[in-house]
């Protein structure tokens, strides 16, 4: 079978799954291990989705939005450990992370419906991440500890995420707006262009992070 | 078709701006992290600065002290004592002449110990005779006693100049000091080593030893803080190997 509609990025996304496995015991040391089932759900996601376009069938939808709603509390779950959070935030960030997720899911089940994008997720998982990575950098950055910032895993998750959701935000945000006006070059130009190349740029940043996860474990300092 | 190639156009230029932001974002994050750390490194230095010459100063005026307490003993009390001795020598009491060699006896002792102390205690004897030959005069008189069998042992060949020598020399008196107080020991060996660079001075007794977790409590934690804060003066590095009745080694490496 000739898989036509898997792309370069592809690659990058095992490459990063691989990498998450290889260097497991540094990443568990970080409190990252759950990028694993992470990276996992998303190589068996996008794999199967290109197999189905490559046997015919037009839409793959239904898949990405299942990714979302399976992905998204293991994005909370991930950012619960990367931001240490205090005590009195914890129960508050939990019931967040909750109420998040069934909407994504009630979304997926009632509203937007399963087989049409789910526009509205994607809208607002790329606003969640973007503002979790954030938060992510800004208390990186005012850490009371001593460590090179760039030489730091949580520095390229967090990079990788904010560039990613940044363009997500606006190329998936528009997925709606361009199939209403039949704009279909348009879909085609911005899927074969920009969505690679963020995809490039977040799983090669989570690569990077996990060969840093391995590198660091001995002289581990977290936030 | 001009509607598609307006919309692709303001898409991109909207996703590369965002994505550009977001870079910029994160020059700036890293390049305050990097001022940030920088600061911190300085801080640190300058303190640690501080907090050796604090230590350098206390230090001297400690030295000059001793210095002045065993020029005292020497030119005061010393003489004193030699002219009691004269005059006792003067003393012409028929029937007492064991009694008054029993006093002679106990002043000379006591200015021959004092002697001792005081040379100990000059700053200035230890830079005279140096290090080694320093140390080795204050196990003579560890061995005078009675109570001790000593020995020293260099094969290192060392040798080091008069600041750090009084260091190391303080080092070892209050070590010593220790082991006559504490350790109920019979025999003392000081040993310098030198491997990759590196110096070592052990000081090894045979006595009832202790426990490590012991040192961490107030009292006895003052005395090595002492030491301690000496050694990182001359940057060296001080370890404390003992257990129950199997003796106590100190090293001192730099």
């Amino acid at each position: 079978m000739n898989l036509e509609y898997l792309q370069y990025f592809h690659f990058f996304q095992y490459i990063a799954l691989f990498s998450a496995i290889y260097f497991y015991r540094g990443l568990k040391i970080f409190m990252a291990g759950a990028m694993v089932p992470l990276l996992l759900l998303v190589v068996l996601i996008e794999t199967l989705s290109a197999i189905i376009k490559t046997l015919g069938f037009l839409n793959n939808h239904y898949l990405y939005n299942i990714m979302m709603f399976t992905s998204t509390p293991l994005y909370f779950y991930l950012f619960y450990y990367f931001l240490n959070i205090k005590e009195k935030f914890r129960k508050i960030y939990i019931y967040i992370s909750v109420i998040i997720s069934v909407a994504l899911l009630c979304n997926f089940l009632f509203f937007e419906g399963v087989l049409k994008f789910n526009t509205l997720s994607i809208i607002f998982v790329s606003f969640c991440t973007t503002l979790l990575s954030i938060l992510l950098l800004f208390r990186l950055a005012v850490s009371e500890n001593y460590f090179n910032l760039s030489k730091h895993p949580y520095f390229w998750i967090a990079a990788g995420l904010l560039i990613f959701s940044l363009g997500t935000l606006v190329v998936l945000g528009m997925n709606q707006f361009i199939r209403i006006n039949n704009l279909n070059i348009v879909n085609k130009v911005l899927y074969r262009t920009i969505m690679p190349v963020l995809n490039v740029i977040l799983y090669s940043s989570y690569s990077y992070a996990f060969y840093l996860c391995a590198r660091m474990k001995k002289s581990y300092s977290p936030l | 078709m001009r509607a598609n190639e307006e919309v692709i156009f303001t898409i991109i230029v909207v996703v590369i701006i965002l994505v550009f932001l977001a870079i910029m974002f994160l020059v700036a994050l890293t390049r305050h992290n990097q001022r940030r750390n920088k600061l911190m490194f300085e801080n640190q230095k300058i303190k640690k600065d501080f907090e050796q010459t604090l230590l350098s100063t206390q230090l001297e005026i400690q030295e000059q002290t001793l210095t002045h307490i065993s020029r005292e003993i020497h030119d005061n009390i010393g003489q004193v004592l030699s002219l009691a001795r004269l005059q006792l020598h003067s003393l012409s009491t028929n029937g007492q002449e064991n009694d008054i060699e029993y006093t002679d006896n106990l002043l000379e002792k006591a200015i021959t110990d004092l002697r001792g102390l005081s040379h100990s205690l000059n700053t200035n004897s230890i830079k005279d005779n140096g290090f080694s030959a320093s140390v080795i005069k204050v196990l003579e008189q560890f061995e005078k006693t009675g109570k001790f069998k000593t020995s020293f042992i260099d094969e290192a060949n060392f040798s080091v100049s008069d600041d750090h020598g009084i260091i190391l020399f303080r080092i070892i008196q209050e070590v010593l000091n220790n082991i006559v107080k504490h350790a109920d020991a019979s025999e003392i060996i000081i040993r310098i080593e030198k491997a990759n660079d590196h110096t070592t001075i052990n000081i090894i007794d045979n006595g009832k030893g202790f426990d490590i977790e012991n040192l961490k409590s107030a009292e006895s934690g003052i005395g090595i803080r002492n030491i301690t804060e000496r050694a990182m003066i001359i940057g060296a590095k001080l370890s404390v190997i003992s257990q129950q009745n199997n003796g106590t080694t100190v090293r001192i490496t730099f």
